[in-house]
């Protein structure tokens, strides 16, 4: 009789945490991403992951890890492209638009076709590798008259190694500006949004100081339109030599945004 | 010998019971249990004292809150003449909210009617409004289009880039949500008004021996329909687009408690701008009376039966003792007139393929080239 009490409560608890655990895995996110990290060993990887701002304080470490990992993709070195497309743009041959109401969900659904070729762009002027990390259309953007949406294309690289390795980071501090240019509609290099994208890459490189070291475009940003004015922005990131009196010490504590 | 495997066997149903109710939730109860069991299980899991058993010495009003959102039911009570509160049990013998899965015999496509007037009432007629807020009793009927369609799909892509499956994915049309109606006048026919907003309504009759309805017009909502009419009674109907085109915005002062009101009185809001306001609104309301007063003969302000929440209107006096009641027809087995949007469809009753989830997934698995991988997105840092 022990033995079939003891029988029943284990069956019991093996159904009901089994339950509970299919229940669990059921509603666990899987692993979304499409791109597997790329991780390159050959690139340098950094003996510290920490950085002095020229005023003396931590580079928040996120900041810190976007400059100094080039290994790997990291979500804070972006570039983000909004856009103005056809919705014709997005159907395959032979294929018609639905009914407007599903105009909407069917621009957010193929949106990634409209990044296809900016990656390319990228890998041809700055980076070693790059990946489509999201591809949505801005709701609500959607002009079923015009037959366009707007589409938010974020892009994310990893740059190649330098000629000349790292200076020692103990040493220099992390500079950081951020500069914006307009672009007149209907020139050469804004006639295609990868065009554009093209122009605000060597803008944004010919923005680095002189002086700086290892200057590194950590996120970029087009705002593309045709016939309209092109917005193009760019963060630099660079290392400069301490300033007098600033003493580099490790952190004890985690960096603010760590 | 034999008590072993029994033991085992009750041990392993109680196990299985568990799984079933776990992976299908309380659906499963309503399911098993009849409807009447599952109103006193109901009431017994109520955590306040809203929606408590009536005791002997209670009011109707003691189950009546003056919200922030309007008039709310708060127990087993049914809005009356001048919106004053009566116990439902007073009005309606075997009433039960449990109609989620109640199928009907016979459906009946309705249209809305031309113009902006409906039939008056004839003279001698006694006209009865009631106005239904949320009942919360969704029935299994449920009507859509193609926008509901559409935000369904979006529904399993923010989904499937989330988690990356569309096993949680739980979609479905807007449902009918019903609402009772008792009707006890007996001294002469009833023409009733029958007035809702935003969502698709099923309003569901229940007459006392002797009560003769004239004609139904069914007011606003996106969609709706009424169950127990006898099928020689006339209906018409006027929805939210209709009442929208025809300039009608029905409309109504605020209860004490409204939060406008509450704020107003401590001076959160500028008084000029809550002169402003509760002077549009009076504008709204005076408009709205104007229409139904040229339309059935009475003010919709001072005619109203219904509340904010609630799931009862009673149209007629409280029954004597001696006298008896509306008796509860179920929308189960019943006959149905009704509007209905594009596609319609009643839980369970669908051809494979063919209900809303798998018209959602079949429209996303053809813009996403045939392959809901395709939706994926988003790079592994």
């Amino acid at each position: 009789m022990l033995r079939l009490l003891i029988g029943t409560g284990v069956l019991l608890m093996a159904v009901g945490f089994g339950a509970a655990g299919w229940q669990y895995y059921q509603t666990m996110p899987a692993g979304t991403g499409d791109v597997a990290q790329p991780f390159d060993p050959a690139a340098p990887v950094p003996s510290q992951d920490w950085l002095i701002s020229p005023s003396g304080g931590l580079v928040p470490q996120a900041e810190a890890l976007a400059y100094l990992r080039q290994d790997r993709f990291h979500p804070d070195r972006s570039a983000t492209i909004l856009r103005t497309a056809r919705l014709i743009e997005l159907l395959t041959q032979g294929e018609k638009l639905p009914d407007e109401p599903y105009l909407q969900v069917l621009a957010d659904i193929r949106a990634p076709k409209l990044a296809e070729n900016l990656c390319k762009v990228l890998t041809d002027n700055l980076a070693a590798e790059c990946a489509v990390n999201s591809a949505r259309v801005v709701e609500g953007s959607v002009d079923p008259v015009q037959g366009t949406a707007q589409f938010r294309l974020e892009l994310v690289y990893r740059l190649p190694p330098e000629a000349e390795p790292l200076p020692d980071l103990g040493a220099h501090v992390l500079s950081q500006t951020s500069t914006v240019f307009e672009l007149d509609p209907g020139a050469e290099e804004t006639r295609t949004v990868e065009a554009a994208l093209s122009t605000a890459l060597a803008q944004a490189r010919a923005a680095c100081p002189d002086k700086g070291l290892a200057c590194r475009v950590q996120t970029l940003s087009v705002e593309w339109t045709p016939d309209a004015p092109v917005r193009l922005a760019a963060r630099l990131a660079w290392l400069a030599p301490l300033p007098k009196g600033v003493i580099p010490a490790p952190p004890l504590e985690s960096a603010p945004g760590g | 010998m034999v008590r072993g495997p029994i033991s085992m066997a009750i041990g392993a149903a109680v196990g299985l019971a568990s799984v079933a109710l776990i992976l299908s939730g309380p659906r499963l109860l309503e399911a098993v249990l009849p409807g009447q069991v599952l109103d006193m299980v109901a009431v017994w899991a109520q955590p306040s004292d809203s929606g408590r058993p009536v005791v002997a010495g209670d009011s109707p009003q003691a189950f009546l809150v003056d919200g922030a959102d309007g008039l709310e039911a708060v127990g087993p009570i049914a809005a009356s003449a001048g919106n004053t509160p009566v116990f439902i049990a007073d009005v309606i013998s075997g009433y039960t909210t449990r109609a989620s899965r109640d199928i009907p015999a016979e459906v009946t496509t309705i249209r809305q009617i031309m113009g902006c007037r409906p039939t008056p009432p004839q003279a001698g007629s006694v006209v009865g409004h009631v106005t239904a807020g949320a009942s919360g009793i969704d029935l299994a009927l449920s009507t859509y289009n193609d926008r509901h369609l559409a935000a369904g799909v979006q529904q399993l892509v923010n989904l499937y880039r989330q988690t990356g499956t569309t096993v949680r994915l739980d979609v479905s049309g807007p449902a009918y949500e019903a609402y009772d109606v008792a009707v006890t006048e007996t001294s002469a026919p009833v023409y009733l008004v029958l007035e809702t907003g935003g969502r698709n309504r099923m309003w569901n009759l229940h007459l006392a021996p002797g009560a003769r309805i004239e004609r139904v017009v069914l007011l606003g909502g996106a969609q709706a329909g009424i169950a127990n009419l006898d099928p020689v009674v006339p209906v018409e109907v006027i929805l939210d687009s209709g009442l929208q085109s025809c300039g009608i915005q029905p409309a109504y002062g605020l209860n004490q408690g409204a939060s406008f009101l509450r704020s107003a009185e401590t001076g959160a809001i500028p008084v000029a701008e809550v002169e402003e306001r509760l002077a549009r609104i009076g504008d709204r309301a005076a408009a709205y009376d104007i229409w139904f007063r040229d339309s059935f003969g009475i003010e919709a302000s001072t005619s109203r039966i219904g509340f904010d929440r609630g799931t009862v209107s009673v149209v007629g006096p409280v029954p004597r003792p001696e006298e008896p009641k509306a008796s509860y027809a179920p929308i189960n087995g019943s006959k149905i007139r009704m509007t209905q949007d594009r596609f319609f469809e009643i839980r369970g009753q669908v051809a494979e393929g063919e209900d809303f989830g798998a018209r959602v997934k079949a429209i996303a698995q053809s813009f996403a080239f045939g392959d809901l991988e395709n939706l994926r997105q988003g790079v592994d840092f």
